[in-house]
């Protein structure tokens, strides 16, 4: 209450909310919305119905000893009207606003809802974020010893995932996701929780509570430790096109979505709504949503939708891999009779050989990428300011890998260690997401399907072009591949497995480049590194590419 | 940015703390290999380890008398035999009933009690079982599974007519708070049959218990009594599983999102309470978890957000523990349940006093209690006397304080189900005082 200006700003918003948008606001959704504590947040609703009173229905919240039945302490909600009459029956009450809204909701459910919804929000974020509902910051009483440790629960983090994409993508132009009723409300909580990191008081409630990525950080502030992840994640986009080995990000993300296998995904991207100082979030979220749907990803939709049907029905755990062109239907089918058709080639260098290339690049580039990650540090800084895209954390963690020389850290059993060398980097950079980057590491190993970046196919489809491969693979079998080449004008990028994947998600900032990476050459760089790809990535090819009879024939009993 | 400097907020309370020995793991069956065994094993360590039991006290009580076995009772000779019991029940439901040519005689469901007037005890222990007779033991008060010492003799056609009957009695008890120093009230909250998804729970009602543990709700005052709560356990029945869906066929994505709805909710409000202080969740008679006692707790993945925290422990059915040197042990409810419908009494505490005083949580198992054959020990037996007992998903709030003949003082609490009653129970560690907490939100409707 230092600033009685805030105040005042927050009760003439309540005021919009509660005449004109008939929200009810319940302390707790204050406290939640605009980042105050609970007892204020109750202050603040006092204050209003205060100077607002007239036509507004008041919800107390009465406590204390019952005197109807000894021996029991009671906690009601009471409205207005039947206040006294709860007194009466009660010794020593305490009585609280509860909620302020326009008119009486007939099913008490509906106090519950508007809160609800938004602590649903709060929940669904990514886990590796921080915010009131994670730390009870906003309760009058603290307890010093709860902490989170995000480590152990690796095997959960991959629900919430897609809407974690979902909320870094909302503020830059990303979509592409389906699951359009949840964005709005993820767009919101990022702005939320993006407030919310910045008002944190970083008292000691605070510091107790912070995550041990933060710790890592040896940061201290939770902010430090989001920025850092952000910034990190920048530096590894950039780098990934200095290296001209990416491959284009569109196609990634197709062939990203039809493997079945884990694949990295992003991570939950920064909240990188928007800096903006607005006071209420609510009002920028729902713009930007606005804005955001405007946009038009209708026609993404479709085609994502699209592939998803056709990933359901042919992705029953087979290792084939296919490759298959969005826009005519033909090769849906060519798709499920993938064992019939030619090769559906095994597409992709990025998801094919996870571990191999990164190994190789990190071999290769462990020196010059160093130097370069340096750079991009200081860069990304920046730029991820001005930008204010979300960028992978994903990329980031692979460019770890590089950096520390560590020529298997990208396979998969070693990734949360290389995980823990994350932070450190980030330290120093400020930005503000939330978004620890182990989590996000985490979640991209585990949750793979889902987090499938499809951004900026659209856009990338326009250039596409089938390129037919042929080469002798590692067996001096005869490959032939069918890949989609895009015609790009800027350099191919650097890109490795989880490079590539990121990036539709990073994409808001990295679109220009998405879609002008060169394809097909990635491609042929990417398989002198195939064979020292795990066995699993090895088989896959080999289904696809190689031998197609024999690939008929087992997927004939496999399918059965 | 402004929003920051109205959160100034001088009034802060420190939670107490307190210290939590978990006491779980002679109900875990993590060791355990299931090779096809029935459940005489588990008879058998009952007998046995009762039989240790009883035979100190035997020797207190009947110095002079001689104990013998069933087979080797002697006609007219007093003595002291020790036994498990079986009641013999002509209502007791059957699993052949279903096959029975005669079923329409008797209705296969009873109502809720399958007690009946011509019920009759009889005693077995390893050599062999005999009935029993006598006005001392009343049939509706025992149920299959007690074991005790009787003295009698053996009457005219081969009954054993009892005169007088010892049982284990309450388990010798830690002194409350042993190696700590109480001086402040602390609380623990007892909550069970929150029901998440049920159409009879109310969310809002969970919500205000949520936010009044956690401090966020009342005043100053209220939120100091918040401050206070060390802990809460939730006992059993946590959400509403739609039996309906589970139908044993692949479940659609929309049957599937409707069947785990409910424990998304629950794990929100649970990542709330994680958040603020320690929470315990057991699993009950509903929850999506083993059907026989001993439950093992709800996996993690149920609780995605909850599991992340240190401060969430997910617990077996039987739950034991010990907080600042005060030993808790409860159920879900089910071995209380089964009592009611075997034998009679005139309230749900009764039945837990007379678990405790046959030193046996589940007697009934493995019955007519789902149970697992263990083959080694047998885990329900109560070694040590807890200071309270709980026990969850009751019709209603009850609570009493059983003083045992050794000096030992057990609170005993049945928590009411919090769907239906919109309560839970607190219990204060420093001096076992209990007290309703009733959240309500009756009074907006209408």
């Amino acid at each position: 209450m230092a600033d009685s200006d805030s105040a005042a700003q927050i009760i003439n918003q309540l005021n919009a909310l509660v005449f004109d948008h008939s929200h009810v606001v319940s302390y707790k959704w204050l406290s939640r919305n605009f980042s105050v504590s609970s007892n204020i947040a109750k202050r603040l609703l006092q204050e209003f119905v205060e100077r607002h009173g007239d036509g507004l229905e008041i919800i107390y919240a009465i406590s204390g000893w019952s005197k109807v039945e000894p021996g029991c302490y009671s906690v009601q909600l009471v409205p207005k009207a039947k206040l006294e009459e709860a007194k009466a029956d009660i010794r020593d009450s305490s009585v609280c606003i509860y909620s302020v809204q326009s008119c009486l909701p007939k099913d008490p459910a509906q106090l519950w809802s508007a809160e609800f919804v938004q602590a649903e929000e709060l929940f669904n974020q990514p886990s590796g974020a921080n915010n009131c509902l994670r730390d009870n910051r906003f309760s009058a009483v603290s307890y010093s010893l709860m902490k989170r440790n995000l480590n152990g629960t690796n095997a959960r983090i991959g629900l919430p995932a897609p809407e974690t994409i979902q909320v870094s993508a909302s503020g830059a132009k990303v979509n592409g996701f389906t699951k359009q009723d949840t964005l709005p409300q993820q767009v919101n909580t990022s702005s939320i929780s993006q407030k919310s990191v910045a008002t944190v008081p970083k008292g000691a409630a605070q510091s107790s509570i912070v995550t041990k990525d933060v710790k890592e950080a040896s940061a201290g502030k939770s902010t430090n430790a989001s920025d850092t992840s952000k910034a990190s994640a920048v530096v590894g986009n950039k780098k990934k096109a200095q290296n001209g080995k990416a491959t284009g990000g569109a196609l990634a993300s197709l062939w990203g979505r039809a493997s079945s296998k884990p694949k990295p995904s992003s991570p939950p991207p920064p909240t990188n709504t928007n800096n903006s100082k607005d006071v209420l979030p609510l009002m920028n979220a729902d713009a930007q949503i606005s804005a955001w749907e405007a946009g038009g990803n209708s026609s993404e939709d479709e085609d994502f939708s699209q592939i998803r049907r056709i990933q359901s029905k042919g992705g029953s755990g087979k290792k084939r891999r296919v490759v298959f062109d969005m826009s005519d239907d033909e090769n849906e089918d060519e798709m499920f009779g993938s064992e019939t058709v030619i090769s559906l080639a095994s597409p992709e260098p990025p998801k094919q050989r996870p571990g191999a290339k990164a190994e190789l690049e990190t071999v290769q580039n462990t020196g010059a990428s160093q130097e370069n990650k340096d750079i991009e540090r200081g860069k990304g800084t920046d730029k991820s300011k001005a930008i204010s895209a979300s960028k992978s954390t994903m990329s980031g963690k692979s460019m770890k890998g590089i950096q520390s020389g560590q020529a298997r850290v990208q396979t998969k059993s070693t990734t949360n260690d290389s995980a823990d060398d994350n932070s450190n980097p980030r330290s120093g950079l400020r930005e503000k997401n939330i978004v620890p980057p182990k989590a996000a590491n985490n979640k991209n190993e585990v949750c793979p399907a889902e987090c499938m970046p499809c951004d900026d196919e659209p856009k990338a489809a326009a250039k596409k072009r089938k390129v037919l491969k042929t080469r002798i693979d590692e067996r001096g079998r005869e490959v032939t591949e069918v890949t989609w080449e895009i015609d790009g004008a800027e350099p191919e990028k650097a890109n490795d497995a989880k490079h590539t994947v990121n990036k539709p998600i990073a994409f808001g900032h990295v679109d220009n480049k998405h879609l002008a990476i060169g394809k097909g050459s990635s491609v042929e760089q990417s398989h002198p590194a195939k064979p020292t790809a795990k066995p699993s990535t090895k088989h896959t090819q080999k289904g696809a590419g190689k031998d197609t009879r024999q690939g008929n024939i087992l997927s004939f009993f496999k399918k059965s | 940015m402004q929003a920051m400097e109205v959160d100034t907020d001088s009034h802060h309370l420190e939670r107490k703390q307190a210290d939590y020995k978990g006491q779980d793991e002679r109900y875990l069956l993590r060791m355990q290999r299931y090779r096809g065994q029935q459940y005489s094993h588990l008879y058998y360590f009952r007998l046995h380890k009762f039989r240790e039991i009883l035979n100190t006290l035997i020797q207190k009580r009947w110095p002079n008398l001689p104990s013998c076995t069933i087979l080797g009772l002697e006609d007219g000779k007093e003595c002291i035999i020790v036994g498990t019991v079986y009641k013999q029940m002509q209502l007791k439901p059957s699993v052949l009933d279903e096959y029975s040519k005669e079923r329409s005689v008797t209705p296969i469901a009873q109502p809720h009690n399958f007690m009946h007037p011509d019920d009759y005890l009889i005693l077995e222990d390893d050599s062999g079982r005999v009935k029993l007779t006598g006005n001392v033991l009343s049939p509706s008060m025992y149920v299959t599974g007690v074991v005790a010492a009787l003295h009698g003799k053996e009457g005219s056609d081969g009954d054993f007519y009892v005169q007088s009957i010892l049982e284990a009695g309450l388990p010798p008890q830690h002194p409350l708070h042993s190696g700590y120093s109480l001086k402040d009230n602390k609380y623990i909250v007892l909550v069970s049959g929150l029901m998440v998804g049920s159409m009879k729970s109310n969310p809002l009602q969970f919500q205000l218990l949520v936010d009044y543990v956690t401090g966020h709700s009342g005043d100053e005052q209220e939120q100091s009594m918040a401050a206070q709560i060390v802990r809460v356990i939730i006992a059993g029945d946590s959400v509403d599983m739609q039996q309906s869906l589970l139908a044993g066929q692949s479940l659609g994505l929309k049957e599937q999102r409707r069947l785990a709805e409910p424990i998304k909710e629950l794990d929100l409000a649970l990542t709330q309470l994680a958040a603020a202080m320690p929470v315990d969740i057991m699993p009950g008679p509903n929850d999506p978890a083993n059907f026989s006692l001993p439950q093992q707790p709800l996996h993690k993945c149920l609780f995605s957000g909850a599991s992340a925290y240190n401060t969430f422990v997910s617990a077996t059915n039987p739950h034991q523990f010990d907080l600042d040197g005060v030993c808790f042990l409860g159920t879900s409810g089910q071995n209380i349940d089964d009592l009611g419908k075997y034998s009679d009494a005139k309230e749900k505490l009764d039945y837990m006093e007379r678990t405790l005083k046959w030193r046996h949580l589940a007697p009934t198992a493995p019955d007519t209690l789902g149970c697992y054959p263990f083959t080694d020990r047998d885990p329900f037996v109560i070694e040590d006397c807890p200071h309270v007992y709980f026990c969850g998903n009751q019709k209603k709030y009850a609570s009493r304080l059983l003083e045992g003949s050794e000096g030992q003082v057990v609170r005993l609490v049945c928590i009411p189900s919090f769907c239906e009653t919109g309560s839970a129970v607190v219990v204060n560690i420093r001096n076992l005082e209990c007290h309703l907490l009733t959240l309500s939100t009756s009074s907006l409707v209408g």
